[in-house]
């Protein structure tokens, strides 16, 4: 999407573009976590 | 295990999704299946939603891990779908 | 005939001894003889000579004074053949008086002399009999009852030639039992060698004997003169009597031919000595023992043969005759026969023709008493004996017969042509011989017919027959016919008919039976049902004693074939045909007045149709039990029963095993059911329902059904391929009213057999207009326990892990069997999980059904939605929508409190178990501070507030937002970001400190959140500010387009893990120029996504 520029104040107005990366990765436990949950739920895995 | 679920599987008519949640191979499934896979994954996802909240991943990613797990499992001559979103058999 | 014998023996007895030649021998030697036989004789001698001798005054006493003998003068020719044996040649006495004694032990004496008579010609034997001749004799005879005087001449020349002429003087002799009076007696014989001539004439005014009575009796009888003579005779009696004949005017006139050589009857029998016989007889009335004839009138003509018995013809008239109690009109017997000498055997044929007989009517209801028949025929027998007794009151017969009677053996009479007997009122009765039967035979006693039968009449049935045998006696009837037919015969309502080719009827054996094989065929009403044709075939043995029993007889079943039967107010049974087997070998027995029978079907379809019910009643190895009396009661029991009914427009088709059901006619009908495994299906009923036990007890009367019954572990199943709901099973108890059924009974879960609602049923069974209500028990959901997929599969997908409370109902209309009705359901606490929008809890509410079968409900259906996190947690949301059948419904709106402002579901279209749908969100004045709450994001704050529409698309389990705008309103607001920048992003850029240090204390004029991505997974959250911060450049505007790329579910979820700026931690350079930033594709959704129907 493109943020669209507005001009409200009488001088041309500093534009800054900022790009934020929230990245979180947590993939360690989840092999064993996963292979519990597939063994506790027989009836849906 | 599910002996609905696994006959399914067996008739090629189901296959394990890598996005953890379970998919209608050839697009046409008799309603009782239809309704099969959408309960398991209603539950599939409330699992997810319960270990995400338990390890602070989210459910994505937990059912992203339990997915390629699955494919991993998956028996010959079953049905699986990869990123392409293409069904094979395994 | 035997006064004709008496004067015969008198001319015999009238001649003297013979007389002694000489004068004084003679007297001496006759008053010794005399004195030797104790008698006193005296006379005179008037001439004693050679050629005979002349007695005067001759009398002949005996010891008693009596005087046997008497005469005024005798004279006697001698002729003198031998020296010594004189021959009496004449005997002439004139006025001789014989005084004769008949005894009351019918002896006759002489006054003794009869002994010496006797002895003397006995000794003597060729003693010729000399002329005789007595003038003016005189004969008396003294008896008990009076003394009867006789006169007359006698000239006799035995054997040759003699000449009697006798006269009785009128006499009146009485005895205790009798009397004879005799009028006038005249007797004029004359016999010339064979040649007898004479004539007689006696006129009795009574006699009365123990063995005859008569008065005014008259016989005049005349001999003519020929070789072989013939008696002419009239005898007329005013009345006479003999042992059991009387009759009254008697006149009889006939001619009898003699044959003088037999007039020993002893030795050529009675009628020997009869040549011919040739009589007419008349009377006023005869009678023997209790019959009578009036006016008969007879007419004989017998002969002999050579020298055979004496045949002849005979015919009898009568102008009217009372015969063993039945009254005769004219009736004439005509015959041909013979009868021996020794009348000890008659035979006769002829014909005899009744012309107007009539039984009395105590005689008619006793002959026809036998005649009874039960129900349901009573009337029929009733009806024939009325006929009967009808055509027996006046009626006509006629026939041929031949009979025959020999002494010690009895007599029979036979036929062997048609009899015919025809009523006044028209009634026929013909009995016509088959080939060369004899058609009747009677014997002593002992009747027997046969041949072809035919009756006829009003009130009769018309029967013909072909009798092999019928014989009717004291004892009873044997009747066997082959053929027997009855047409169609009508009475009291009911036409019975017949065609049998074999019946045997014995009513003189011990146990009295009849068999019968053929068809029998009734119409009209029994037993209170109106019956069609209806026939029954095949071979029956009853024993007709009491109890009755009948078996089936040649053929092991009884046939039935009927075209149906109808009872007068509802039920109208069409035609079957099926075959009814004894069980216990008897097909039906008759006790206390009721018939009953037990037989066994082997199969039986029964179509049946009432008022807007029709259909068949199938049955197979039924055994039908039945008892009729006044009504008639049904009971059926059997392996299988089917019937198929077709109920105004709907079918029902019930399928019974064991079935035991129990009819009984009667104001009203009455009827009864038990059955084991029953199904009902069919489109009458919206389900397939199997019934464990089935009872019914219930009554049809005028104003419909009443009753009760019950219906034990129903399995109610939902017919669809793909059913509605899982089957359910109840007990029903139903009570019947006025044609209204209410029928009540938990309903419980098959397999849990947990009570989950309450039946209630209320129907008209012949409209089958009612209502039906519904009521849940509260059901209580939990994950892992009890499920709603218990209730219905097709729930399976759609509420999985459902937990809380719900409550349902439904209340249906039935409408000639068609049901529509509303309903609801009612949640509290309700939760489930789903693939789209994950766990959906707390929901309440009710959601009102106004066409619960099609699902579909009105408008504006709400209910609150506790919780529920599409990536998004949102509490407290209502949503109000309406359902419109099974998969759709119609979100009309949905609203949930958020941040301050509230986030607006638009109108959209639901497929409740579709995977992918778009939805239209509205957030309307979100609170930027509340906002900065609900993601806890540190080191801000802001306040102002944002709306915008924005679309969003749930596929399977990713929902994604598209390009979402929420654009702040005109009076803008605040933003300060205290939190600091990572060094590396405020190094690279002094202006980006510059702006930081703006964002501290920010007041934007301009704030677009744009939000896109998928909020499940990664989104891209774009924040365009345009603004001015107090303390940078004066108030220098600033234009931020700050784009953050993230896990937004994580992001929330992890918020309380993050810290500081970790969010923030790596800023990647974007060009501060205002350019636009490529879409980043690395991190977008999966090109396509798993396809879902």
């Amino acid at each position: 999407c493109t943020p669209t520029v507005r001009v409200q104040a009488p001088t041309e107005p500093i534009t800054i573009n900022l790009n934020v990366k929230v990245e979180q990765e947590i993939r360690v436990k989840l092999e064993r976590e996963v292979e519990d949950l597939i063994a506790s739920n027989p009836d849906i895995f | 295990a599910n002996p609905e679920l696994e006959a399914a599987k067996d008739q090629g008519v189901v296959g394990e999704r890598i996005d953890g949640y379970l998919g209608i191979v050839d697009g046409s499934a008799d309603p009782s299946v239809v309704r099969l896979v959408q309960d398991i994954n209603n539950r599939r996802r409330a699992a997810y939603g319960e270990t995400a909240e338990r390890t602070g991943a989210t459910p994505q990613q937990v059912a992203r891990v339990t997915g390629e797990t699955l494919i991993e499992k998956a028996q010959p001559g079953e049905y699986i779908m990869d990123d392409s979103g293409a069904w094979s058999q395994k | 005939m035997t006064i004709s014998c008496a004067v015969v023996g008198l001319i015999l007895l009238a001649v003297c001894t013979a007389w002694l030649l000489r004068q004084s021998i003679a007297r001496h030697y006759t008053e010794r003889w005399c004195a030797a036989n104790e008698l006193t004789c005296r006379f005179e001698i008037d001439r004693l000579g050679l050629s005979g001798v002349m007695l005067s005054d001759i009398s002949v006493a005996n010891q008693a004074g009596k005087v046997p003998l008497e005469a005024g003068n005798l004279e006697v020719g001698l002729d003198w053949p031998g020296l010594f044996s004189p021959s009496i040649q004449l005997v002439d006495v004139e006025d001789p008086v014989i005084r004769l004694d008949y005894n009351s032990d019918g002896s006759v004496t002489l006054g003794g002399l009869e002994d010496i008579a006797a002895s003397d010609s006995s000794a003597d034997t060729e003693l010729d009999i000399p002329a005789i001749r007595l003038r003016n004799a005189r004969l008396e005879i003294a008896t008990p009852a009076g003394d009867i005087q006789m006169y007359g001449d006698v000239n006799a020349q035995l054997p040759l030639q003699a000449e009697i002429h006798a006269r009785a003087e009128p006499a009146d002799l009485r005895t205790e039992q009798g009397r004879l009076k005799i009028e006038e007696g005249r007797l004029d014989l004359s016999i010339i060698g064979a040649a007898v001539q004479g004539s007689a004439r006696f006129q009795l005014s009574e006699a009365r004997f123990d063995a005859y009575q008569g008065r005014g009796i008259l016989l005049d009888a005349s001999l003519t003169p020929s070789l072989r003579p013939t008696l002419e005779f009239t005898l007329e009696a005013e009345e006479s009597a003999a042992q059991d004949f009387a009759a009254a005017d008697l006149r009889l006139t006939g001619s009898a031919g003699l044959n003088p050589g037999k007039l020993d009857t002893a030795e050529h029998g009675p009628i020997g000595f009869l040549r011919s016989l040739a009589l007419s007889g008349e009377a006023a009335t005869l009678r023997f023992k209790t019959h009578e004839m009036t006016s008969p009138t007879l007419t004989l003509d017998a002969a002999r043969g050579r020298s055979g018995p004496l045949t002849g013809t005979l015919a009898i008239d009568t102008e009217a005759a009372m015969l063993a109690g039945i009254t005769l009109g004219r009736s004439t017997l005509t015959g041909e026969g013979e009868v021996d000498d020794q009348l000890e055997k008659v035979e006769l044929a002829g014909d005899l023709t009744i012309a107007d007989a009539s039984l009395p009517a105590a005689m008619s209801r006793d002959i026809l008493s036998p005649l009874r028949s039960g129900p349901p025929f009573t009337a029929h027998g009733t009806s024939l004996r009325s006929g009967l007794a009808a055509a027996m009151a006046r009626f006509r017969f006629g026939t041929s017969y031949r009979f025959g009677f020999e002494q010690g053996d009895g007599w029979m009479l036979e036929t062997s042509d048609k009899i015919t007997a025809t009523a006044a009122n028209g009634a026929q009765f013909s009995l016509s011989p088959a080939e060369t039967e004899r058609v009747l035979t009677i014997s002593s006693g002992h009747a027997e017919l046969s041949g072809v039968a035919a009756l006829k009449g009003p009130s009769l049935p018309s029967v013909n027959a072909y009798v092999k045998q019928a014989n009717i006696s004291a004892g009873g009837v044997l009747l066997e016919t082959g053929r027997l037919r009855i047409a169609p015969w009508r009475a009291d309502g009911l036409t019975l008919s017949t065609n049998l080719e074999q019946l045997v009827l014995n009513t003189r054996a011990a146990e009295p039976g009849l068999q019968a094989v053929g068809t029998a065929s009734v119409t009209g009403r029994m037993f209170g049902l109106d019956f069609a044709n209806t026939s029954v075939f095949g071979g029956v043995d009853a024993r007709l004693s009491d109890p009755l029993r009948v078996q089936s007889f040649r053929t092991r079943c009884i046939g039935l074939k009927s075209e149906g039967f109808s009872s007068p107010d509802t039920l109208r049974v069409g035609a079957f045909l099926t075959e009814l087997c004894p069980q216990d070998g008897r097909l039906l027995r008759r006790a206390n007045g009721a018939i009953s029978g037990q037989l066994g079907v082997a199969s039986l379809e029964l179509p049946f149709e009432s008022e807007n019910t029709s259909g068949t009643l199938a049955l197979t190895d039924a055994v039908l039990d039945w008892r009729a009396a006044s009504t008639a009661r049904l009971n059926l029991t059997g392996r299988q029963m089917a019937a198929d009914l077709k109920i105004g427009e709907n079918t029902l088709v019930i399928a019974a095993a064991r079935p035991e059901l129990g009819f009984e006619t009667g104001r009203p009908l009455s009827f009864s059911a038990r059955t084991r495994r029953t199904e009902l299906t069919g489109s009458l009923i919206p389900a397939l329902i199997d019934i464990e036990t089935l009872t019914l007890d219930a009554t049809l009367p005028e104003t419909g059904i009443a009753g009760s019954g019950s219906a034990g572990t129903v399995i109610i199943r939902d017919k669809n391929a793909d059913p509605f709901y899982e089957s359910l099973q109840t007990d029903l108890a139903a009570e019947f009213a006025n044609g209204i059924m209410q029928l009540s009974g938990p309903l419980r879960t098959r397999y849990g057999q947990r009570e989950i609602a309450d039946l209630q049923v209320t129907l008209d069974i012949v409209a089958l207009d009612g209502e039906a209500s519904l009521r849940s028990r509260g059901l209580v959901f939990e994950p892992g326990g009890f499920q709603p997929t218990a209730l219905s599969e097709r729930v399976r997908g759609l509420l999985s892990n459902a937990r809380g409370r719900l409550n349902a109902g439904a209340s249906l209309l039935i409408d000639g069997g068609a049901l529509s009705g509303t309903g609801f359901f009612e949640v509290r606490d309700f939760g489930f999980d789903t693939l789209r929008v994950g766990a959906v809890n707390d929901i309440n509410g009710r959601i009102e059904f106004d066409e619960l079968l099609e699902l579909h409900t009105p408008p504006g259906q709400t209910v609150t939605v506790g919780e529920i996190n599409p990536g998004l947690p949102l509490r407290d949301g209502e949503i109000g929508f309406q359902i419109l059948g099974p998969d759709t419904a119609i979100i009309e709106h949905a609203s949930w409190p958020f941040a301050g402002g509230t986030l607006l579901l638009g109108q959209s279209q639901w497929t409740i178990a579709g995977t992918s749908d778009i939805v239209e969100i509205t957030a309307q004045n979100i609170e930027l501070s509340r906002l900065i709450e609900v993601f806890s994001l540190p080191d801000i704050e802001a306040n102002g507030t944002v709306s915008g529409t924005f679309p969003v698309e749930l596929q399977g389990a990713n929902v994604f937002i598209r390009d979402a705008i929420l654009r702040a309103d005109e009076e803008g607001g605040k933003i300060a970001y205290t939190g600091s920048v990572a060094d590396a992003a405020s190094q690279a850029d002094e202006r980006v400190d510059m702006a930081f240090r703006a964002l501290r204390n920010f007041e934007f004029s301009v704030l677009e959140v744009g939000a896109d991505g998928n909020l499940t997974g990664n989104m891209m959250i774009t924040l365009e500010l345009v603004g001015t911060s107090p303390d940078v450049l004066g108030g220098a505007p600033f234009a931020f387009n700050i784009g953050v790329d993230s896990e937004l579910s994580k992001l929330i979820r992890s918020s309380q893990s993050v810290t500081g700026t970790d969010w923030l931690a790596e800023v990647r350079n974007g060009s501060l120029t205002g350019d636009s930033t490529a879409d980043d594709d690395e991190n977008a959704p999966f090109a396509n996504n798993p396809s879902d129907p």
